[in-house]
């Protein structure tokens, strides 16, 4: 218990209070230890897809009314082939050996992204056609490209028609 | 030598020697440790953990995880919540379009805890390893599609 601490100075005593804090002491160490055990440190996200489609038979988005045209995105194994409305196919090297974060393509597909992005005030959909063995982390990169340039809606879609 | 001086005033003033522990600098250590927690849980959301083996590629999305039943495909196994379903080698291996062993299990998979009613009852988490190829991931999707789990998010970490 800490106690009064009291001085003698000209004839009166000051006393100086101390806060009794192990009670308060107690209840935080209690807490922490509970808290430290069940927080979660490690921030996870989730990106919200529709289930792949086949690219082929998707309904086309020139249908609906005032949609753009969508974008469609092929993740192949050696370049990003990147067709947009009624605009020629355009082909982007890559490399699928160096990692998503190691790419080439990456700013090349991001600058083409964000022109198309640009064209319109209405965003079309990008629909992203992974290769069979594509890796799970490239097709990530791709829709954070789609999202970094301005085209939110990324959907996955399957190059083989009626595979899914 | 003032600490000598300091006892032979307080003997001096009549005066017992204070035995408290200074707990202030602790206080003030745990209170800064306290908020950081307490804020680290009013991010809200889903409080979603990876699961053990799966290294979750890295993402700028930020929208948070939803109470949802969790599939996890690591490099070795595909798991429903803790429960193994399928061998990644066998599932490779197959000719088959979906998962057989996901698909029997699905239908009586238990709700996630805390799901509200209806709503989110076809909504589904993929923890996927960053290395595993789209192909499995497709297989594990159609099986999900054939199975009613319409409502798919993959899980990312989130970049900082």
């Amino acid at each position: 218990m800490a106690g009064r601490h009291s001085k003698r100075g000209k004839g009166h005593k000051v006393e100086t209070p101390d806060l009794e804090l192990m009670p308060m002491l107690n209840v935080f160490i209690s807490i922490i230890p509970m808290l430290l055990l069940s927080a979660a440190f490690v921030q996870l996200a989730v990106i919200d897809t529709g289930l792949p489609a086949s690219a082929a038979t998707v309904v086309p988005a020139e249908s609906k009314p005032g949609a753009p045209p969508p974008v469609t995105i092929h993740i192949r194994a050696t370049d990003y082939l990147v067709e947009s409305g009624d605009a020629p196919a355009r082909s982007i090297p890559r490399s699928s050996v160096a990692g998503a974060a190691g790419d080439p393509g990456r700013l090349p597909l991001e600058a083409m992204l964000r022109s198309i992005a640009a064209q319109g005030e209405k965003k079309p959909e990008v629909r992203i056609v992974p290769a069979v063995r594509t890796r799970y982390e490239e097709i990530i990169s791709v829709m954070d490209l789609a999202r970094g340039a301005g085209l939110p809606d990324a959907v996955l879609a399957d190059a083989e028609a009626g595979a899914v | 030598m003032a600490r000598n001086v300091s006892r032979r005033h307080r003997a001096r003033a009549g005066l017992k020697a204070s035995t408290s522990v200074n707990l202030i600098s602790m206080m003030d250590i745990l209170t800064v440790l306290l908020l950081f927690l307490l804020k680290s849980y009013s991010a809200g959301g889903e409080v979603m953990v990876p699961q053990p083996g799966v290294k979750l590629p890295e993402s700028t999305a930020e929208s948070m995880p939803q109470t949802s039943l969790v599939i996890s495909i690591d490099g070795d196994a595909i798991r429903l919540g803790a429960e193994k379903v399928a061998s990644v080698a066998d599932v490779a291996a197959s000719g088959d379009a979906g998962i057989p062993s996901l698909a029997e299990r699905l239908p009586a998979a238990a709700p996630a805890e805390g799901a509200p009613e209806g709503a989110k009852a076809t909504a589904v988490t993929i923890q996927g390893d960053r290395n595993i190829e789209y192909a499995l991931l497709r297989k594990v999707m159609f099986t999900l599609s054939q199975s009613g789990y319409d409502n798919v998010s993959l899980a990312v970490l989130r970049k900082a």
